[in-house]
C-alpha cells in the first residue's frame, strides 16, 4: 500500500468509522495476527492455483504434441535423437528415459531380455513418480488451507467477540451501538478465513484431479511404451 | 511459480483496494429519523416511598438512610444563611452586596468541600432579596446586579434535591461563582446573564424541558410542559422498578416508542439502553410494561409530530 493508501484511509476513517481499515485497525492484536495470516494464505494460494493452472494447461498442450508426434511414425530412434537433449515435456522424458535405457542396455549387449524389461518398467516407474511429485508439489497447501482457514477465521472471531464481550461489561452498557461494531470486527475474521478457504478448497479438488488425469495418461504411455520396446526386445533376440 | 506470485499478490492489491474504496460504505439501515420526544420519568417521591418500604421488607437498608440524611441536611443549611440575607439587605442597597458577595468567591477555591454549602445559603436568598429591592428603587443597575446572583443558584438547586447529587452541586457551584464574578465586572454581562437565566427559568420546573427546548421546531408545536408532565405523570402510574436495586444507574433505562394519532402505543416500544446489571432487563420490562399498560395517552392531535414518537428515559435519580 502506497503512502497515497495510507493518507486517503487516514482521511476516511472518521467520516466510515465502520469500514474495513477501521475494522481492522480496531481489532485485537490476536484478530490482527490471524487476519494477516489469513491474507497472506489466501495470497500464497492464490499464488498456486495460478501457477498450478498454467502448468497443468503446459503439460496438456505438450502432452498432446508428444503423442502426435509420437504416433506420427516417426523412427523411435529420430526422436529419440531430437528429444535426448532436452526432454521438454513430461512425456517426452518418460520416452527419453526409457529410450536411454534401451540403447544403453543394447549397446553394452545385454543378454537377457527378460531384465531388459524389468529395467527399463523401473526407469519408467521412476519417471512417472517424479513427474507426478512435481504435478502435486504445493497442492497439499491448498488442501490445508482449505481445511484450516475457516478454523483459523473462526478463532479469530471467537477471541474478537471474547474481547468485545469484555468492553460491554467494562461499558455496563449493552446497547447494540455498543455491541455491534466489535462484533462486526470479529466476524470480519471469519470471512477472511472463509474468503481463503473456499477457493482454496475448490482449487485442490480440480487440480489434484487434473493432476490425477495426467499421470494416468503418463501411466497410459508408459504402459504402452513398454508394450512396443518389449515386442522389440522379443523380435531382436 | 513466480509469475504465479506476483499475479496473485498483484490480485489481492486491487481487491484490498477496491474493497478499501470502491466498496460501497455499509449503509445505516433507513430508520425514519423522527426526532423523539425525549421525556425524563423521576419519580423522586415514589423513590423515598420505595425506599421507606423496603426498610422494613428488604435487608439492604443502607441506601435509604444516605438519601434520608442527605433531604434532611438540604434544609438544614438553608436555615442557617438565613439570617446573614437581611444584613446584606439591611446595610447597603447597592454597594454591600457586592462586598459581601466577593469574599465568598475566595473561600470556596481554597476549600473545595465548602462550596456546596454558599449556594445553599444563597438559595433562600431569593426570597428576601425581592423584598429589599424595591426599597432602592432609585438604583436599578445595582439592584439588577444583586438579584442575579441569587437567580441562578435556586434554578440550579432543584435538581440538587434530588438523592445522591452532591457531586453535581459541587460542579454546579464553581459555574454559579463565575456567573458572579462576571456580574461585578460588567453590566452588559449581568443583563445578558440575566436574559439567560430567565429563558432557563423555563427549565427549572423540570430537567426535560431542557432537553426538548434542543429540538428546533417551531415554537407553537412544541409540546408544553404542561402537556409533557401529563404524559409524564400517566406513564409513572404503571411503573414498577425491581425490587432490590441499589445504585440507580442499574435501574435507568430508555425506550422508544411510537404513538398513533389516538394516543395508542403503536407496535412494541423497543429499549434503546439498559444498564448491564441483575436488574437491567427487569427495569427495562418494566418499563416497556408501563408504557403498554398505560395507554391510550392524551395528548393534543395537532402536535402529533411531536408525540408521534416518543424516547423516554426512566430513571428513580434523575
Amino acid at each position: 500500500m502506497n503512502p497515497a493508501d495510507v493518507g486517503q484511509a487516514a482521511l476516511d476513517a472518521p467520516v466510515a468509522s465502520l469500514s474495513l481499515i477501521t475494522l481492522f485497525l480496531q481489532a485485537h492484536i490476536i484478530v490482527k495476527i490471524v487476519m494477516l495470516g489469513l491474507g497472506f494464505a489466501s495470497i500464497w494460494s492464490w499464488a498456486i492455483i495460478i501457477d498450478k493452472t498454467l502448468l497443468y494447461a503446459r503439460i496438456r498442450r505438450q502432452i498432446d504434441r508428444f503423442e502426435k508426434v509420437f504416433w506420427s511414425g516417426q523412427s523411435l530412434e529420430e526422436l529419440y535423437r531430437s528429444l535426448s537433449s532436452r526432454p521438454a515435456s513430461a512425456m517426452a522424458a518418460l520416452f527419453v528415459a526409457a529410450m536411454r535405457e534401451w540403447k544403453r542396455s543394447f549397446e553394452s549387449g545385454a543378454r537377457s531380455p527378460i531384465g531388459l524389461q524389468m529395467r527399463i518398467d523401473r526407469v519408467l516407474d521412476v519417471t512417472i513418480q517424479r513427474e507426478s511429485e512435481r504435478l502435486e508439489n504445493r497442492l497439499l497447501f491448498l488442501a490445508t488451507v482449505g481445511a484450516a482457514g475457516p478454523f483459523i477465521g473462526l478463532f479469530g472471531t471467537v477471541w474478537g467477540i471474547m474481547t468485545a464481550f469484555q468492553g460491554i461489561a467494562a461499558s455496563k452498557n449493552t446497547s447494540l451501538a455498543v455491541v455491534a461494531p466489535g462484533i462486526a470486527e470479529a466476524l470480519m475474521a471469519t470471512a477472511l478465513g472463509l474468503i481463503a478457504a473456499i477457493p482454496a478448497v475448490i482449487a485442490y479438488n480440480k487440480l489434484s484431479s487434473s493432476a490425477g488425469k495426467i499421470t494416468s495418461r503418463l501411466e497410459g504411455f508408459a504402459d504402452e511404451f513398454s508394450a512396443i520396446l518389449s515386442r522389440q526386445i522379443d523380435e531382436r533376440s | 511459480m513466480r509469475a504465479g506470485l506476483i499475479t496473485s499478490v498483484l490480485a489481492h492489491l486491487v481487491l484490498i483496494l477496491w474493497g478499501l474504496f470502491g466498496l460501497p460504505d455499509t449503509k445505516p439501515f433507513d430508520s425514519t429519523m423522527v426526532e423523539a420526544l425525549p421525556v425524563d420519568i423521576v419519580p423522586i417521591s415514589e423513590l423515598t416511598s420505595l425506599q421507606k418500604g423496603k426498610k422494613t421488607a428488604d435487608p439492604k437498608k443502607p441506601p435509604a438512610p444516605e438519601q434520608t440524611k442527605k433531604a434532611a441536611e438540604q434544609p438544614t443549611p438553608a436555615p442557617t444563611p438565613a439570617p446573614p440575607k437581611p444584613t446584606p439587605a439591611a446595610p447597603a442597597p447597592s454597594a454591600p452586596p457586592p462586598p459581601a458577595e466577593q469574599p465568598k468567591p475566595p473561600e470556596p477555591t481554597p476549600e473545595p468541600p465548602k462550596t456546596p454549602e454558599p449556594p445553599k445559603a444563597e438559595t433562600p436568598a431569593p426570597a428576601p432579596d425581592p423584598a429589599p429591592a424595591p426599597e432602592p428603587t432609585p438604583e436599578p443597575p445595582k439592584q439588577a446586579e444583586a438579584p442575579p446572583p441569587p437567580a441562578p443558584k435556586p434554578r440550579s438547586k432543584p435538581p440538587a434535591p434530588k438523592p445522591t447529587q452532591t457531586a453535581k452541586t459541587d460542579t454546579n457551584t464553581p459555574s454559579q461563582l463565575k456567573s458572579t464574578a462576571q456580574s461585578k465586572f460588567d453590566a452588559d454581562q449581568i443583563k445578558a446573564l440575566l436574559d439567560k437565566q430567565k429563558s432557563a427559568g423555563g427549565a427549572q420546573s423540570d430537567q426535560a424541558a431542557g432537553f426538548g427546548a434542543d429540538e428546533a421546531r417551531n415554537p407553537t408545536q412544541m409540546m408544553t410542559q404542561s402537556e409533557l408532565d401529563a404524559l409524564r405523570a400517566q406513564v409513572q402510574r404503571c411503573w414498577n422498578l425491581p425490587v432490590g436495586w441499589t445504585n440507580p444507574a442499574e435501574v435507568t433505562v430508555t425506550i422508544r416508542f411510537k404513538l398513533n394519532q389516538d394516543g395508542t402505543v403503536n407496535g412494541i416500544p423497543s429499549i434503546e439502553q439498559y444498564p448491564a446489571s441483575q436488574y437491567g432487563t427487569v427495569a427495562a420490562e418494566g418499563a416497556v410494561r408501563a408504557v403498554l399498560q398505560c395507554g391510550p395517552y392524551q395528548l393534543p392531535l395537532e402536535k402529533y409530530d411531536q408525540w408521534s414518537e416518543v424516547q423516554m428515559r426512566f430513571s428513580p435519580q434523575g
